[in-house]
């Protein structure tokens, strides 16, 4: 808060300099005789400040004046001498224009008007009188709205226009008074913000979506990117997780990189804003991490953004430079507008419904079923793991046979195992309700406009353990400090508390395979424990579990507040040349606290005993629980100065120039500290243990190990761009942009060679080119461009670079490591992308279309290269990669109906992207885990494809799974590299990511009444289902084998049981390791020590095989109703009786049914077996209010 | 009007005139070489073999473990204390311990463990010694703390490349013999700092030989102008010469070997008296008179432990020793049937001798997760540098000069009748015996057992036998089987073969022959 304060004093002192130093004095004395106009202009000049235009051809047969005043306003004696001289002047833009009256003398003037579509005055509307024979007059509103102008004619065009409204032109005869009611613009239509400048749409020759928040808005969801999800062409949102806290993948137009970053740019109010905490890339590459830490824009509230514009080719991002290559979105917040203060409250209450057994997505056994597998297991002499939990029927059938049940006893335990179906879902989730309030108060002058806001969201998960409250401030205020300066102040902080649970329990992946034969109470109502074994490197064991009570003695929590200043100056020198600059603070505190309880089975495997009882000397932790501290501090402050020229020259002023020039200097500095104790007693006012007793020496080891890690990461970027277009009557369009940027990061190459980052484009406007005077057409333009990018790795020298150590007891001297090896040749990665688009408006924009088409080819793309381990390492890095996107997509808008009480919006997109990898990596590169599950880079592949095995049948005689594995024909692998292998070997089964996505939405409105649909769709993406066999991925005796302790998926009920059944199913049987037949499934040919000595192992064993196969591979496209709403706007007759401006109702439903294919079997296709099961899209129910005053 | 003109410029020269500090590179702990200090830390950082923590076989982190288990002095221990269990440690050295044809191959004959290790990381610091000797010759060198310093950089990082490809050269390739050197394959040289994306062929023995002496002469002539180093950790020019009186012994180059040698005993002459050694007291310190120079750690309090499936000394080798030598007890100890290791003192409470759990607990448990201060692979002490000139000097026909090198020695190791006064043939071989007896488990004897079979003058190929017992499972320490493997007088696994995942990058890349080895079962039933 003092902060804060601080901030506004300094603010403060700054107008107020600037302030002082321009108001002008305006008044004259004068006494000048026969002197010529020219002369007493200057004088003027001397006396006042104000500057003159005008030509000297004007003054020629103008007599010398006499003039004399005392204290008299300089327009009033500048007035009574022009006339005089039959010249006329007028004010534009604080310069004084002279020049002869050439239409003849005024006739009259005629006032008005102008209004809104409420009614409402707008101040500060220009109004522009177009004449044949003489040069344009213009005027502007006052605080009521009015204005008043002089005529030179009967005849006379009016055109009155207002920022953010069309423009209206009337013609008028003859009149001495007109109106204007302007209406509001589809900012679509208007202008595109990239961040560095607002562009004319007419003159946009890149490739940009822009959207309206309103339109995007989704109630009940908290944050902006997951809105996003299918709404703008071209970019592709992935969800990991259903969860709130969950942050999604953005991928625009494809995959550019394989070893750099692969998100893209977060731009707010011009500024590039950075993730609270710095995820390597490596991690959020990785398709399978779900991101629980927020990103960029985690603090913004939605309800403050007032627009999104994506820049998607390289015309629009060049302006951004080397961190530019994965697309920009720049979001644009809310302003004050002109007019009385409006008071705006906006609530949402949501409801989300958690995943329940009797969901379509989920299709897992009950205890009845489950108790049936393991009474068949049993009675075919399965073979039990020996690292089991005995549980359920298998731990009855045990203590019946080693007598500690009587029959009876036994008959009613399984009895009632069978009918126990423990409820997980219900157990670990909830149905939840989430709320959000927001409130805002916007207003202001043409001098002041101000925009405030407060936000509190409460969001609750339907996971038990995962929320969100976050609390946001936002402030803007805009001055016109005099005709010339302009101000914008921003401010904005926010505080966000998560809470989520230890990645190491996974709420939902727990409650998807976990059998319900296993309680979760006792009889008698406390919490039933069963033995889990620990599988770690540092203890293995079998501690008591349950996982309420593992939730229960664990937590994630984080804490994370931030606070950014924004101050835009913009000086207009002349009506063509202004100055901007732009000063930008924020910082980001991130604390992420974790901790394991004593009382947890986690805590028990780390103390390797259960709770109570006292650790063995081998303890990792003899006493307490575990806490860990992660904090960092983002601080990042910004600096740009940029001048902007745009003027238009000609006769008929059809020729604009359009440029700009800037530069900007940009700091980001994390400072990371993190560190874990031991020995923490929560519930005992949070203290550590303080002694623990020497004998603990693997503790003391793990103490001595165990040392705080910090970080300082800092970056500096000094930049400088420039932008020009020229555009000749807006129609055709030129444009060229370049920047060059220089960083401080160590080892980065950037400061080495001019960065080859620019582009240019242009564009074509066929209806004003070729003269189609056609009305139904309103504009039909062709746009192309092309650019190209940069992007080089960090700690990348053509020197060795040291790693700095601490001091070696064992030398009692410093050192050092070598922290990475001279890399000379490694050159830019570049980037070229073809752009091409065609839009079109027809119908009085009834009917909007845009087309477009791009290539994006990386070459000499960064690429992990293996070399031989005789140079000392086995890796590096090589400019060897080559990756080819392509794509295009189509947007449109129809608008069938509109009319006073009824209208109708259909809006849709469709994009494709077809990405494909042009090289082939080396060929150890990847292993067959990276090839099942879709992170290896096969030449000819796209990103993201995956493999499978050949699945061909089952086998007649017992019921396993055949696949054609080369068995025959092992000889053609011999001596073949890995890549070569498993290419030959495995199948691709298509990719992660889809390559079509789109939306398609429709809005009705009747009378006070709107209904919005909005679907979106994904095609060409494949998953894998949910494993069958391998549910412990850790066993030591198979990961196929059948644990008592997990849950079955209901597809293995169909499985094959008697020959025959291979003709109906292909569901492969459960063997015994007592059936003979077993061995030949359990070890696959390929591990076998004979082919290994001249083969790569391809596959462990038939059943994990099976889980891999093609046959577990189904599409995911999908058709999703992701938001229905309905509005109800209550009408004006009755807002008036209750002073009100607006009140709206709305409600809404999220994620209501999503389409898709029926192989899934119910499984979600955003859901996949790739790795641990994660909430999918959980419907959301909410209740909105949106109150105006 | 001006006013804000100003107001621009100023700021904008704030802007760029800070510039250079601003794009200043800023690293947190990483920084470019600027001088030989830099590459002081570098070479203990990163170019000396690291010191790794004592952990037992299956965990330890140190990749020449290995040594010890090929030739004749360690087998698996045939009980342990109270049905403690060794887990998973056997089955990872059963590639090199049983001889087979692929070192990584599993007991089970299923699969195989990584072979590569000790290649990689060998490879890894050889590379780390061509950067530095190349930045060695870029960084200041004008002053004369700079001259000097620049010098002993260069001196270290050649005496290390040397050493390592001495190493490799002795592992991968047939043992050093003069008529056959130049066609005998020995490993890949890689000399140059930068990046060879390449497939990679073996050098000749010889090459590598030139190289490795090379290398030790520039050693030479540097660390000859820097004076000595004050810990045992780094060397210095006598360290430089020790090394090139063991490879000329290697070469035999009797001559200069002994020459050498002779060079370090005049400046080394010390021996301990393990006369005067306390009962308590070890024998290899970094304070010991005797220690000239280490290098790494040392794993065997871990590796030797009194446990089911772990590894003893072997009984060839603690019977070797005669009841007056000293070694016999104050070197190692014996329980039941159990031969531990006592080179290095026993870390932490000594419990009571008497007590099976001593043998246990006072070395293996005690020693785990610590650092020893002495390496059993990378040492030099002066009792070698004796025992090398004793050698060297007896094929040399100066066999009064050994003997009275030998007795010297001797009289320092047995409590009495040490005398030795037998020649020719007797005299090598009692030498030879006693270089086993005296640099047991110093990581020496492989490459011994292998330069006696090529030795021109009294050629003599061991053959050696080593018992690799299987019990019913993992977490039993009931035997089924003792499966006994033999490796003949010459045979060809006296060479190691490459590792296969070498072999499988480099494409072409010729291996050694290797054997498939066969064995004996013998049913056990307990």
């Amino acid at each position: 808060m003092r902060k804060l304060r601080l901030f506004f004093g300094l603010l403060f002192f700054t107008l107020s300099i600037t302030v002082w130093a321009a108001l002008p004095v305006k008044t004259v004395t004068l006494d000048l005789k026969n002197v010529s106009i020219e002369t007493f202009l200057e004088e003027v000049k001397k006396q006042t400040d104000v500057d003159f235009l005008y030509n000297v051809q004007t003054f020629k047969g103008v007599e010398n004046v006499s003039v004399k005043a005392v204290n008299e306003p300089w327009n009033s004696v500048l007035k009574r001498v022009l006339d005089s001289c039959g010249l006329t002047y007028e004010v534009k833009n604080e310069v004084v224009v002279i020049r002869k009256p050439d239409g003849g003398p005024s006739v009259g003037s005629i006032t008005g008007k102008v209004l809104d579509v409420n009614g409402d005055p707008l101040i500060g509307a220009n109004i522009t009188a177009k004449y044949t024979n003489r040069s344009d007059l213009c005027v502007s509103t006052d605080e009521n709205g009015m204005f008043c102008l002089r005529l030179f004619g009967n005849e006379v065009s009016l055109t009155a226009s207002y920022v953010g409204y069309v423009p209206f032109t009337q013609h008028v005869r003859g009149k001495s008074s007109y109106s204007f009611t302007l209406k509001e613009s589809k900012l679509l239509n208007e202008v595109v913000v990239t961040g560095y400048q607002q562009i004319d749409r007419r003159n946009l020759t890149s490739s940009v979506t822009s959207v309206d928040m309103k339109d995007v808005m989704i109630p009940g969801i908290s944050s902006l990117d997951q809105m996003l999800a299918g709404r703008i062409p071209d970019m592709i949102v992935t969800n990991q997780s259903g969860e709130i806290n969950s942050v999604p993948k953005i991928r625009i137009r494809g995959t550019s990189t394989l070893i750099g970053n692969r998100e893209p740019l977060w731009v707010v109010d011009g500024v590039i804003v950075s993730d609270p905490v710095n995820l390597s890339s490596d991690v959020l590459n990785d398709p399978n991490y779900v991101n629980r830490i927020g990103n960029s824009i985690s603090g913004l509230n939605p309800q403050d953004i007032e627009r999104i514009d994506v820049l998607k080719d390289a015309a629009a991002t060049a302006l951004y430079g080397t961190r530019a290559a994965n697309g920009i979105i720049v979001v644009t917040t809310k302003k004050g507008r002109i007019g009385k203060p409006i008071l705006s409250y906006n609530f949402n209450g949501s409801y989300r419904l958690r995943p329940r057994y009797t969901d379509r997505k989920i299709n897992l056994m009950n205890s009845l079923e489950r108790t049936e597998i393991s009474r068949e297991l049993v009675n075919n002499h399965y073979q039990f793991p020996s690292d089991m939990t005995s549980i359920g029927y298998e731990d009855a059938i045990q203590k019946l046979y080693s007598g500690v049940y009587t029959q009876t006893k036994f008959e009613k335990q399984v009895a009632k195992y069978e009918t126990q179906n423990t409820d997980w879902f219900k157990l670990l989730c909830h149905d939840s309700f989430s709320s959000d309030h927001s409130v805002n108060v916007s207003g202001g002058t043409d001098k002041f406009r101000y925009y405030g806001s407060l936000g509190y969201t409460n969001d609750d998960d339907v996971i038990n353990s995962n929320s969100n409250k976050r609390y946001t401030v936002n402030t803007k205020l805009d001055f016109s400090l005099t005709d010339r300066l302009q101000a914008s102040l921003n401010i904005s902080a926010y505080t966000s508390n998560k809470k989520y649970n230890q990645s190491d329990i996974s709420p939902i992946d727990y409650a998807y395979n976990t059998s319900r034969v296993i309680p979760a109470y006792n009889d008698d109502g406390t919490d039933y424990y069963y033995d889990r074994i620990a599988r770690g490197s540092t203890s293995s064991g079998m501690y008591k579990f349950n996982v309420m009570n593992e939730l229960d003695n664990s937590y994630m929590k984080q804490v994370m507040s931030g606070l950014t200043t924004t101050l835009n100056l913009r000086y207009l020198f002349a009506e063509c040349f202004n100055v901007n600059g732009v000063f930008s603070y924020s910082n980001t505190n991130t604390n992420i606290e974790g901790y394991w309880g004593d009382h947890s089975w986690h805590g028990a495997t780390l103390r390797g005993s259960e709770y109570g009882v006292v650790a063995p000397t081998t303890s990792e932790m003899p006493y307490g629980g575990e806490l860990s501290e992660n904090t960092v501090r983002d601080e990042s402050y910004m600096a740009r100065v940029q001048a902007n020229f745009n003027k238009d020259f000609g006769k008929q002023k059809q020729h604009n120039f359009n440029v700009a020039i800037g530069a900007e200097a940009n700091s980001t500095r994390y400072n990371g500290y993190e560190n874990t104790s031991r020995g923490y007693y929560l519930d005992r006012g949070k203290k550590f243990v303080t002694s623990i007793p020497t004998t603990y020496t693997t503790y003391y080891q793990w103490l001595a190990a165990n040392q705080p890690t910090i970080t300082d990461n800092r970056t500096n970027l000094l930049s400088a761009y420039a932008t020009a277009s020229y555009s000749y009557k807006n129609t055709y369009t030129l444009n060229a942009n370049t920047r060059y940027d220089g960083s401080n990061k160590f080892g980065s190459r950037s400061n080495e060679k001019i960065l080859p980052v620019w582009s240019v484009s242009g564009l074509i406007d066929f209806k004003n080119a070729a003269h189609i005077h056609a009305d139904w057409l309103n504009s039909l333009t062709w746009k192309a461009s092309y650019g190209e990018q940069g992007n080089m790795l960090d700690g990348q020298t053509p020197v060795m670079i040291l790693k700095k150590g601490a001091l070696s007891s064992y030398y009692d001297e410093m050192t050092s490591t070598v922290s990475s090896f001279a890399n000379p040749d490694l050159k830019w990665e570049k980037t070229r992308s073809i752009n091409t688009g065609l839009e079109t408006s027809m119908f009085n924009g009834r009917m909007m279309l845009s087309l477009e088409y791009y290539i994006k080819r990386t070459s000499d793309a960064f690429m992990n290269k293996t070399i031989s381990d005789v140079n000392g390492y086995t890796s590096y890095i090589v400019n060897s990669g080559s990756i080819l996107n392509k794509g295009y997509n189509v947007a449109f808008t129809f608008t069938p109906l509109s009319g006073k009480n009824m209208n109708w919006i259909i809006a849709g997109s469709f994009s494709k992207v077809m990405n494909e990898m042009k090289t082939a990596p080396g060929t150890d590169t990847y292993s067959l885990d990276d090839y099942l599950d879709g992170s290896a880079v096969v030449k000819g592949q796209s990103v993201g494809t995956f493999y499978s095995y050949k699945f061909v049948g089952l086998n007649p005689e017992d019921g396993g799974p055949l696949f054609d594995d080369w068995a025959d024909r092992s000889s053609e692998l011999i001596g073949l590299s890995k890549s070569e292998t498993f290419t030959k070997v495995l199948v691709p089964s298509g990719k992660r990511d889809p390559d079509i996505t789109g939306s398609i939405s429709n809005t009705l409105g009747y009378k006070s009444w709107r209904l919005g649909v909005m679907m979106n769709y994904s095609l060409g993406a494949k998953v894998r289902l949910f494993r069958l066999f391998g549910q412990s991925v850790n066993s030591t005796s198979g990961s196929f084998t059948i644990y008592p302790e997990y849950n079955l998926n209901k597809d293995l009920l169909n499985r094959w049981k008697k020959p025959g059944d291979e003709r109906y199913t292909n569901i492969p049987s459960i063997l015994s390791k007592n059936d003979p037949n077993y061995y030949k499934y359990c070890t696959h040919y390929s591990a076998g020590s004979d082919y290994q000595n001249t083969g790569v192992q391809f596959a462990t064993d038939s059943w994990t095989m099976y889980d891999y196969s093609d046959l577990r591979v189904v599409s995911a496209d999908y058709l999703r109703v992701a938001n229905v709403s309905l509005t109800y706007e209550i009408p004006e007759k009755l807002l008036n009786k209750y002073k009100l401006h607006r009140l709206a109702l709305t409600l809404s439903g999220s994620n209501l049914y999503t389409f898709c294919s029926k192989a899934l079997r119910g499984q979600a296709p955003t859901q996949s077996g790739f790795s641990t099961v994660q909430l999918s899209d959980t419907p959301i129910y909410t209740f909105g209010v949106n109150v105006e005053f | 009007m001006k006013y804000y003109i100003c107001l621009f410029l100023l700021f904008g020269g704030i802007l760029f005139t800070s510039c250079s500090d601003f794009l200043k590179e800023y690293s947190q702990d990483t920084d470019y070489v600027s001088s030989w200090e830099d590459l002081n830390e570098t070479l203990i950082g990163d170019c000396y073999m690291p010191v790794k923590q004592t952990e037992n076989l299956y965990n330890t982190t140190d990749n020449q473990y290995f040594i010890h288990f090929m030739g004749d002095e360690l087998q698996e221990c045939v009980e342990g204390y109270n049905d403690d269990i060794d887990y998973d440690g056997k089955g990872k050295v059963f590639g090199y311990f049983t001889w087979q044809k692929r070192t990584g191959q599993n007991d089970t004959y299923t699969g195989y463990n990584t072979e590569n290790d000790n290649w990689t990381e060998i490879y890894r610091l050889i590379n780390v010694a061509n950067n530095i000797i190349y930045s060695d010759q870029k960084v200041p060198n004008s002053t004369d703390a700079e001259k000097i310093g620049v010098l002993k950089v260069d001196g270290e990082a050649h005496f290390l490349r040397a050493y390592y490809y001495f190493w490799l050269v002795n592992l991968y390739g047939k043992p050093y013999n003069a008529s056959t050197a130049s066609t005998d394959l020995g490993v890949p040289l890689k000399l140059s700092e930068k990046v060879e994306d390449k497939i990679f062929q073996r050098s000749t023995v010889q090459e590598i030989y030139d190289q490795v002496l090379t290398d030790l002469n520039q050693a030479e002539s540097d660390l000859s102008q820097t004076g000595t180093q004050t810990s045992i950790y780094r060397a210095d020019v006598t360290v430089v010469r020790f090394l090139l009186s063991r490879v000329y012994l290697y070469m035999q180059n009797w001559k200069k070997a002994a020459e050498y040698a002779q060079e370090v005993i005049d400046v080394h002459p010390d021996l301990e008296d393990l006369n005067a050694l306390s009962s308590t007291g070890s024998f290899l310190s970094k304070s010991s008179d005797e220690t000239i120079f280490s290098m790494g750690g040392n794993s065997l309090p871990c590796i030797i432990s009194y446990k089911d499936k772990g590894f003893q000394i072997s009984d060839d080798l603690y019977n070797s020793f005669d009841d007056h030598d000293l070694r016999k007890t104050k070197l190692f100890w014996h329980y039941a049937n159990f031969t531990g290791y006592t080179k290095l003192a026993p870390e932490g409470d000594i419990i009571n001798p008497s007590e099976a759990s001593y043998y246990l607990d006072a070395y293996n448990s005690a020693w785990g997760n610590s650092y020893s201060d002495v390496s059993d692979k990378f040492l030099f002490r002066s009792a070698e540098a004796y025992l090398i000139k004793a050698e060297a000097d007896a094929y040399l026909n100066k066999e009064d000069e050994a003997r009275s090198l030998l007795n010297t020695l001797r009289a320092n190791r047995y409590v009495d009748n040490y005398q030795v006064t037998a020649s020719g043939k007797d005299l090598v071989e009692i030498i030879r015996d006693e270089r086993r007896k005296e640099l047991a488990l110093e990581g020496q004897r492989w490459f011994d057992l292998r330069r006696y079979g090529v030795c021109e003058k009294y050629p003599e190929s061991k053959q050696i036998t080593h018992d690799y017992y299987y019990y019913t499972d993992r977490n039993s320490t009931v035997k089924t089987e003792c499966h006994t493997f033999v490796l003949e007088s010459n045979d060809k696994a006296y060479v190691l073969p490459i590792p296969q995942e070498v072999i499988n990058f480099n494409t072409g890349m010729i291996n050694n022959e290797r054997p498939a080895r066969t064995y004996t079962v013998t049913k056990i039933n307990e």
